[in-house]
């Protein structure tokens, strides 16, 4: 560790950085984790929050600083300031809105420019709806930089762990690495949450506004 | 330089706060509330010269630590992204002054931080308005100091990377172009003796391949030779970087390569066996660009004896893939919620299929593996059969490689069998029968992604597996290859079964009836395999049952069958209660296999009938008051009995009438017409266009509602947002109009008016509601040919050329019937259109109904008759040849 202070537990701990576009659900998925405490209302991240997760592996406990960095523009505080040290990351988009995934270059730059050679998984979230506009065949940065790419869903919890474990065995350099035990998590919602809906409408809505090149498959390189 | 400018000083106080703050906000162990101390942040930005405090703090707070620093100049960069061009000019010149001199600060993170900032101050300002800059930029470049032409060399790069375009432009006031200044330095640091440099200096001119600016033009073999000197450079970062420009030249600028292919081929070559995986892996994307770019294969084609076995080695799983680890997973443990993906189910749509969406989960793993399969997948359809003498010595050494040791060569000789499988299907077709045999026995090798390579590679070949089944050796084959993926279904193993399941059902697809009679142990592994699985793999039975049930139709009808395979289903059909959401896969599959039935569903139909509808009636009782029902309200039900009621009201047809009199279904079904989602309403039309054929009398005394609603999905503002709903309400409409007659004339006229504008826009829209649109026009023609006839003119060409493009069944009898009694009504309304009528009269391979035939040829005549002027020749003449010949059996 770099930060003097930084470790508080007796196990190895590590600066997560996850960024990504307002409303791709960074929040709603890192607290999809039980192990803190965190308040429950839907609000957009104001600059960071930082949340410690810890996960048990085979080689013992490992802890995820997870830097929950504000991803809308006017609250995003220090932004790529909040990168400084970051050991891994997470890069989030919305497989329902196209333009979160356009910008995903840009937080990959900024991300690569702090952190030099760090290991970074690309997550397309809400897989749980039903009519995506990215579909998984032109997800295709990943390709071109060398990052690992899951989907997932934070509501169902559709692939939660896989980038934790991905990261860790990067960070561990141990490919065999594995989780021993079930980590508590939130269970997956079953009903659906008509005020998120609605901003999820609302968001799409001004999305489409948006003028955007063809559809092609040009538009997401 | 410049240091005079620094007029400006920070009172210490200010510096000292804003310094706490940004260690507070970027300290990991910090237990104060970032978001507020962001606040109180704010708090000074609100002072016009807050910037320039960071600018201070970044370029000259010594004793702070670097982080700080760092940090300050980080948000001085975000701050000037939005304000830089607002702000007192004197401010923007005191930054300026404070950055350039950081180019060559001693620490390396301040001089990146610096680059970053620079590079956004140009986007913004552009070159002209920092003078200075690119004169700083030269001499730090040309200092000889490391860290001045590092700091430099991060500048530049990273504004070839965001904005190459801004330094291949003129710029008043300097006499050249930036680039031409920059880049013999760039190509000079090729051979600069500091990684760093080579790889900055590397990566920016790489840049500008696809912008090719006349002076990277001028000096492409000066680029060529210093990639060809870097080619072998001992850091692993500048190799790749070699590679990614190869890649991109061949792909947008071929033609600068083609002089030196045979060595740019040699290098990627070598490269492509690197010890650094991501080199390797770059490289490797040459073949597939190659190939991609349909250069002549001629100047690949003699290093493919080098190449295949490259690519073969490389298809051998990496020590760290996933994969590994994945097919240790026990099966009996129990699949979590993180472990499945959701799904969808898909409303049912009336008419030719739209492109489905192939399933998706392998296309984003990507790594060396993957990249050397779509390669060769790639050379084996340029090249076809011609790869074969040099892969085939290769797969067969590899597959008898023998020891545990040895397992990945013979997995990846597996993967290579079946990544050729198409396009080398011609060479190996005569050996097909070696190969597959000797592919069966590894469906029971010990290990496990063995098994599931050997499935998938297997169900590559199911074409010709089930084309053999004519000779009695090939049905030994055929059902060789099926026991052993039925065996594979019930392995313990839950990545083989996934593969066994997903193989078998393309099989299933390949033969269809043929499966006829192994029926009774099919289905004996399937539900033995319902009963074992668990939560992720069950889905993929169900997808597997309804394949099967797809495949062989009626054949499934049979006692001995239905015994194996109802009982397990109804079983978990009555164990789960109506709102949970594991009965999705469970109507499909009743969809299936009432689809399947047909009739000899009859003994299952009424309990899934009554809860098919009781569902639909607790939903929308759930939409209004979910207290009430007790339930939150979740479309996805409807929809998917919706679906399950037409399926079950097409296998039954009028079977289904008692089931329907004694329901609210019609009241429930017009209430889902007008939903607001369009998945809702789409399943509800296909449902009213399966009711009508089966039933009509029973949506009779609602029918002037279902038609209105129905024409108002047809509607010019609706029709593009949901085509797929117009599309079953139009064939919906088309239905009941050939039922009800007469009674269909109230809409006539406003369906009509929405039909003629789709047909006038068929290559705009897509096939199948054009298909839908001609068809149920000519049932109102034919239903109330005295409404539709005098319109004839404006729709006939559009109408007849969108007749012509459909295939021969009872829908399009229906369509020529209207046709003919327009022209009964109206003769004179088609007289403009004549070539087109004979065009889409000639586009019937055979005409089943002898009455519509005659009705036809009584068309024809009476236009011969009534053009006896000339007239009719010339409309004969017209005609291309094969249309003639069509003609001709009408003898005109």
């Amino acid at each position: 560790m770099a930060l003097a202070g930084q470790q508080t537990v007796d196990y190895p701990s590590f600066k997560l950085v996850i960024v990504g576009d307002g409303g791709t659900g960074k929040t709603t998925f890192v607290k999809r984790h039980l192990t803190g405490e965190f308040e429950k209302k839907y609000e957009p991240t104001i600059g960071v929050e930082v949340h410690p997760l810890d996960f048990s592996t085979n080689c013992g406990k490992i802890r995820f600083y997870c830097w929950d960095t504000a991803g809308q523009e006017k609250f995003g505080g220090l932004r790529d300031g909040y990168y400084i040290h970051g050991q891994c990351a997470i890069i989030m988009f919305d497989v329902t809105a196209r333009l979160t995934y356009k910008n995903v270059p840009t937080w990959h730059r900024d991300l690569c420019r702090v952190c030099e050679n760090i290991p970074i998984v690309l997550c397309g979230n809400k897989v749980d709806v039903k009519n995506r506009q990215v579909k998984a065949k032109q997800v295709t940065f990943h390709r071109k930089k060398n990052l690992q790419y899951y989907e997932i869903s934070a509501k169902s919890n559709y692939n939660f762990e896989k980038p934790f474990l991905y990261l860790a065995r990067k960070l561990a350099g141990d490919p065999n690495l594995h989780f021993v035990e079930a980590i508590a998590l939130v269970p997956p919602e079953v009903h659906i949450d008509l005020v998120a809906q609605q901003q999820h409408e609302a968001e799409l809505a001004a999305a489409a506004s948006q003028p955007l090149p063809d559809d092609d498959d040009d538009a997401f390189e | 330089m410049a240091a005079g400018a620094a007029t400006w000083q920070p009172q210490e106080e200010g510096f000292k706060e804003i310094c706490g703050l940004l260690e507070e906000q970027i300290s990991p162990t910090s237990t104060a509330d970032k978001s507020q101390i962001w606040q109180q942040l704010q708090h000074y930005s609100q002072f016009p010269d807050f910037n320039n405090y960071l600018a201070f703090i970044l370029a000259r707070a010594e004793g702070k630590s670097i982080e700080v620093r760092q940090a300050a100049g980080l948000l001085l960069k975000n701050n000037l992204r939005t304000a830089f061009l607002s702000m007192n000019p004197a401010h923007q010149q005191y930054i300026k002054s404070e950055l350039l001199p950081c180019l060559g600060s001693v620490d390396r993170h301040i001089r990146s931080t610096v680059g970053t900032i620079i590079s956004v101050v140009v986007q913004i300002g552009g070159v002209l308005g920092w003078p200075e800059l690119l004169q700083a930029l030269v001499t730090c470049l040309d200092s000889n100091d490391l860290n001045h032409m590092e700091g430099a060399m991060d500048a530049l790069s990273k504004i070839c990377e965001d904005i190459p375009q801004v330094l291949d432009s003129n710029i008043p006031g300097v006499p050249e172009r930036p680039i031409n200044v920059f880049l013999p330095r760039l190509f000079q640091f090729f051979q600069s003796p500091h990684t760093s440099l080579r790889k900055l200096a590397l990566a920016s001119v790489n840049q500008y391949i696809m912008l090719m600016p006349a002076a990277l033009y001028a000096s492409m073999d000066k680029y060529l030779q210093g990639l060809f000197i870097l080619a072998n450079d001992s850091a692993g970062e500048v190799r790749k970087l070699v590679c990614s420009a190869f890649v991109q030249l061949i792909e947008v600028r071929p033609d600068f390569l083609e002089p030196h292919l045979r060595n740019v081929i040699e290098y990627i070559l070598q490269v492509n066996k690197d010890s650094d995986d991501e080199v390797a892996l770059e490289a490797c994307e040459f073949w597939s660009a190659y190939c991609d770019a349909q250069l002549p294969p001629e100047n690949l084609r003699e290093f493919l004896p080098r190449l295949i076995p490259v690519l073969l080695s490389n298809m051998a799983y990496a020590e760290d893939d996933e994969s590994l680890v994945d097919a240790e997973e026990e099966d009996s443990l129990p699949d979590r919620d993180q472990d499945i993906k959701p799904r969808f189910h898909t409303s049912r749509l009336h008419g030719s299929e739209y492109e489905e969406d192939d399933d998706e989960d392998i296309v984003n793993v990507w790594n060396l593996r993957k990249c050397s399969a779509a390669g060769l997948d790639f050379l084996s359809n340029v090249f076809g059969d011609e790869i074969l003498p040099a892969l085939m010595p290769i797969i067969q050494a590899k597959l008898s490689a023998t020891g545990d040791d040895a397992w990945k060569e013979r997995e990846a000789a597996v993967l290579a069998l079946g990544a050729v499988a198409e396009g080398c299907i011609s060479g190996l077709y005569p050996h097909l029968a070696e190969i597959i045999a000797f592919l069966i026995p590894l469906l029971d090798d010990k290990f496990p992604l063995i098994r599931s390579i050997t499935c998938w590679t297997l169900s590559r070949f199911s074409k010709y597996i089930v084309e053999g089944v004519g000779h009695p050796k090939g049905r030994e084959q055929f059902e060789y290859v099926l026991m052993g993926l039925l065996r594979r279904i019930l392995d313990d193993n839950k990545k083989v079964q996934e593969a066994a399941c997903s193989a078998f059902a393309t099989l299933e697809e390949e033969a269809g009836e043929e499966l006829a009679p192994k029926l009774e142990i099919i289905l004996q592994h399937l539900m033995s395999a319902y009963g074992k699985y668990q939560k992720r793999n069950l889905r993929i039975v169900y997808d597997a049952i309804g394949t099967l049930a797809d495949a062989v139709g009626r054949e499934l009808n049979q006692p001995t069958y239905l015994k194996i395979l109802m009982p397990p289903l109804i079983a978990k059909w009555q164990q789960l209660s109506d709102a949970d959401k594991d009965l999705f896969p469970l109507l499909e599959c009743f969809t299936s296999i009432a689809l399947a039935l047909g009739t000899g569903f009859c003994q299952f139909v009424e309990p899934v009938f009554e809860r098919s509808v009781r569902i639909i009636q607790i939903q929308q009782q759930a939409k209004v008051d979910p207290a009430a029902a007790g339930l939150q309200y979740d479309k996805e039900f409807v929809v998917c009995s919706l679906d399950l009621l037409s399926g079950l009201t097409e296998g039954l047809g009028s079977g289904i009438e008692s089931l329907v009199s004694k329901s609210r279904l019609s009241d429930l079904l017009l209430q889902c017409c007008m939903d607001d989602a369009s998945d809702v309403r789409q399943s509800s039309f296909a449902l009213l266009g399966d009711l009508a054929r089966a039933c009509p009398a029973h949506l009779h005394p609602r029918v002037a509602e279902y038609l209105d609603i129905a024409a108002k999905q047809l509607a010019s503002p609706k029709l593009k947002e949901s085509l797929s709903v117009a599309n079953n309400a139009c064939w919906a409409i088309g239905e009941l109009a050939v039922k009800i007659r007469q009674e269909v004339s109230p809409v006539v006229m406003t369906v009509m008016s929405c039909l003629v504008p789709i047909l006038q826009h068929a290559e705009e829209l897509n096939k199948s509601l054009v298909e839908n649109s001609a068809i149920t026009l000519g049932r109102l023609s034919w239903a109330c040919p005295e409404l539709v006839s005098p319109h004839m003119e404006h729709f006939m060409q559009p109408w007849c050329a969108a007749l012509a493009m459909i295939r021969d069944d009872i829908e399009k009898e229906d369509a020529f019937r209207g046709l003919c009694a327009l022209v009964r009504a109206n003769p004179s309304g088609a007289l403009t259109s004549l070539v087109f009528m004979c065009n889409a009269i000639a586009s019937w391979n055979e005409i089943r109904s002898e009455e519509l035939q005659n009705e036809l040829c009584q068309v024809l005549h009476g236009y011969k008759q009534m053009l006896r002027n000339g007239a009719w020749d010339q409309c004969m003449s017209a005609l291309e040849p094969p249309v003639k010949d069509k003609l001709s059996k009408y003898q005109v």
